[in-house]
């Protein structure tokens, strides 16, 4: 519940202090948005099957969005990093709808 | 590890790929929840300290991804509009400059004007003066320089619609084949000298020696400014021959077929009453006129004028007339 709280506080802190984002860093972003994305729905998950992990969570976040950033910056450097940015988002594209649909079944029982 | 080894090869599922790929499509969720609960099962939850860390860290990251998202919005929201923003700042600098271009354009053709009404005027006094004006009028009509007026013909081109999706009706983004590229009015323009026109011009842009028909981009420039469909040539030339030769000619031939090939339209009409403006002077930077020699006369007609007698003068009026 307070992460979830959190995760309010957190957006509208970005929407009011509107924080500008380094330009090197600013490839990264739609990544470290996907990577966030399916840190969230998976505790999300994981909170509603009863097993969240305070632990599990933070680790999965961190160890996501740096993953994914090492990929892609590895992906600049060697001439492919639109197609190794595509490889995360479809992997983490299919994690987010298989956890999104599990949470549509806690929550609608359907 | 003997027994179960033959069963994957044997259903062929296990595959190092098939594994992957069921894996990602049936474990959406970080095996480590499970994991977790699992030894929380086993080993008691964790001292509360270390809970509380925990849960600190977990609170922290969820601020984290709430601005990150915050983030990723403001940013998609600002960049749409930026992108936007632009190209309307681009296309209103073009339309000024094309404007200033026009209005300078202007001012110059009123101030050649004047020069040629000055010089006229300053040159009237004598029989050579006025042979001098009437050569100059002559060279300037034939390099471009002077506005002419003259029978001809009228060549009108347009471009053909452009492609459409067959079955939605859309257009689409296939190549435009019914569009009229630079090389379609260049063709046109050579048949029309060849066909013995004396001067061209496309959409009011007379042609010079040096004028130069290219495209850039998907706009085609004549002399560097941009001219579009439809495109509007005149060409003035002997009524009678003109018109036919160009008929004649393998470009018009072409354009015939690309009429019904592409729906490009085209026509060549005669018309006896055509005017084409002045074409823009072309800056010489390196070359500079040579003075002519003191024994020939500039032209032939300025000969002609009965001033023989003064031959010696002939030459200087014109000199100084062609050198600003």
């Amino acid at each position: 519940m307070i992460a979830a709280l959190a995760l309010a506080v957190g957006i509208v802190l970005g929407l009011v202090l509107e924080p500008s984002v380094p330009a090197p860093l600013q490839p990264y972003l739609p990544i470290a948005v996907v990577a966030a994305l399916d840190a969230v729905f998976g505790g999300i998950r994981a909170r509603l099957d009863g097993i969240f992990d305070d632990k599990v969570f933070v680790v999965s976040f961190v160890s996501n969005v740096l993953i994914a950033a090492l990929i892609v910056f590895l992906g600049d450097k060697l001439g492919v990093g639109g197609q190794l940015s595509t490889g995360v988002v479809v992997v983490l594209g299919i994690r987010i709808f298989g956890n999104a649909a599990a949470i549509r079944r806690h929550v609608f029982h359907a | 590890m003997t027994a179960s080894a033959p069963s994957p090869r044997r259903d062929g599922s296990t595959a190092p790929g098939a594994r992957m790929l069921a894996d990602l499509l049936t474990n959406h969720l970080d095996p480590g929840y499970a994991a977790a609960s699992r030894r929380r099962d086993r080993e008691g939850p964790p001292p509360p300290l270390e809970r509380r860390t925990l849960r600190t860290a977990a609170v922290l990251a969820a601020l984290v991804i709430g601005v990150v998202l915050a983030i990723a919005y403001e940013q998609a929201v600002a960049r749409a509009p930026e992108a936007a923003r632009t190209r309307a700042a681009l296309a209103r600098d073009v339309d000024q400059r094309s404007e200033r271009t026009d209005r300078l354009q202007r001012s110059a053709e009123t101030l050649r004007e004047q020069v040629a009404q000055d010089r006229a005027d300053a040159l009237a006094g004598d029989s050579s003066g006025a042979a001098a004006v009437t050569t100059l009028r002559e060279l300037e009509a034939v390099t471009g320089l002077g506005r002419v007026a003259g029978p001809g013909v009228l060549v009108r081109l347009a471009d053909g619609p452009p492609p459409k999706d067959p079955v939605t009706g859309e257009p689409t983004s296939e190549a435009d084949l019914g569009r009229i590229q630079d090389r379609d009015l260049q063709d046109v323009v050579n048949a029309l000298w060849a066909s013995g026109a004396e001067a061209i011009s496309i959409n009011g842009q007379r042609l010079a020696a040096t004028s130069a028909i290219r495209s850039a981009g998907g706009a085609v420039l004549v002399d560097f400014r941009p001219v579009g469909s439809p495109y509007s040539l005149r060409a003035i030339g002997n009524p009678d021959l003109l018109p036919k030769r160009f008929d004649g000619s393998a470009a018009a031939r072409r354009f015939r077929g690309y009429e019904q090939q592409y729906g490009m339209s085209f026509s060549a009409e005669r018309d006896d009453r055509l005017e084409l403006p002045a074409a823009p002077a072309p800056e010489l930077a390196y070359a500079r006129p040579v003075a002519p020699e003191r024994t020939a006369a500039p032209t032939p007609s300025a000969r002609g004028g009965g001033s023989s007698t003064r031959t010696p003068t002939t030459p200087v009026p014109s000199a100084t007339g062609g050198r600003p």
